[in-house]
């Protein structure tokens, strides 16, 4: 079983919000080797721009937010050096349906290239807390699940038990 | 790809490890890694619990409003 976790998602692994208690979750059954994680390589740059974005702000100064970072960084890498967390390269391939995303859909570039590196990632379930891919282009692809949804972690935990 | 640091054996070996079968382009890439590792394994760095207080305290915006605020932003 492997669970492409959207940056949405995963941005929630580190910042205690509605939907990290499914993230928290999740994370244990990586570490475990229950099912393996995968994400985008742009989710973790789209994670350091929002911390830097509101290090510009003046919201969290610069030494805090560079040792956040490097946390962030490092927990990943353990993750993928464990084998728990896989990253996927935007390919060559996937550029035709992210245009067809763009122009037929109105998707933000990004959500773009998410949503086709998960789909083409053939996932277990999709993990998500974006209003973006609520849309039906999204669900009728591919199991979806929102974090912040109060039955999110009901829903995952039956997923993978019916996997089982 | 591994480094070589003079450090303790016990912890230069830690490190590879955490970095083996991680491919970087260049060997800076490589050394930033490391000296990430190593500044983690000394205890300066926040473990993910940490990161979650650190972020909730100084970050007043939810994070699905501050990465819809970014793609407004690469519209511009």
């Amino acid at each position: 079983m492997h669970f492409y976790i959207e940056a949405s998602a995963l941005f929630r692994a580190y910042k205690e919000e509605p939907g990290s208690d499914v993230m928290d979750y999740l994370y244990r059954l990586m570490e475990s080797r229950i099912v393996a994680g995968l994400a985008s390589q742009l989710s973790i740059p789209e994670i350091l721009r929002g911390i830097t974005k509101r290090k510009n702000q003046g919201e969290i100064s610069e030494d805090e937010a560079q040792k956040v970072m490097d946390s962030i960084l490092l927990d990943v890498d353990k993750r993928i050096a464990n084998d728990e967390l896989r990253i996927h390269p935007v390919e060559a391939e996937f550029i035709p349906l992210i245009n067809k995303c763009i122009r037929y859909h109105n998707f933000f570039v990004i959500d773009a290239i998410q949503f086709v590196t998960a789909y083409k990632s053939k996932p277990t379930a999709f993990i998500h807390a974006d209003n973006h891919f609520s849309a039906n282009i999204v669900k009728g692809k591919m199991k979806t699940i929102d974090i912040r949804e109060k039955d999110a972690l009901l829903d995952l935990k039956k997923l993978i038990e019916d996997c089982d | 790809m591994s480094i070589s640091v003079n450090i303790n054996p016990k912890l230069a070996s830690e490190l590879n490890a955490l970095i083996e079968g991680k491919s970087y382009r260049t060997r800076d890439e490589a050394i930033e890694d490391a000296i990430r590792f190593l500044i983690a394994v000394k205890g300066k760095l926040y473990t993910r619990s940490e990161v979650k207080e650190v972020l909730s305290k100084y970050i007043s915006v939810s994070s699905d409003t501050l990465l819809e605020e970014i793609k407004e932003e690469e519209e511009l």
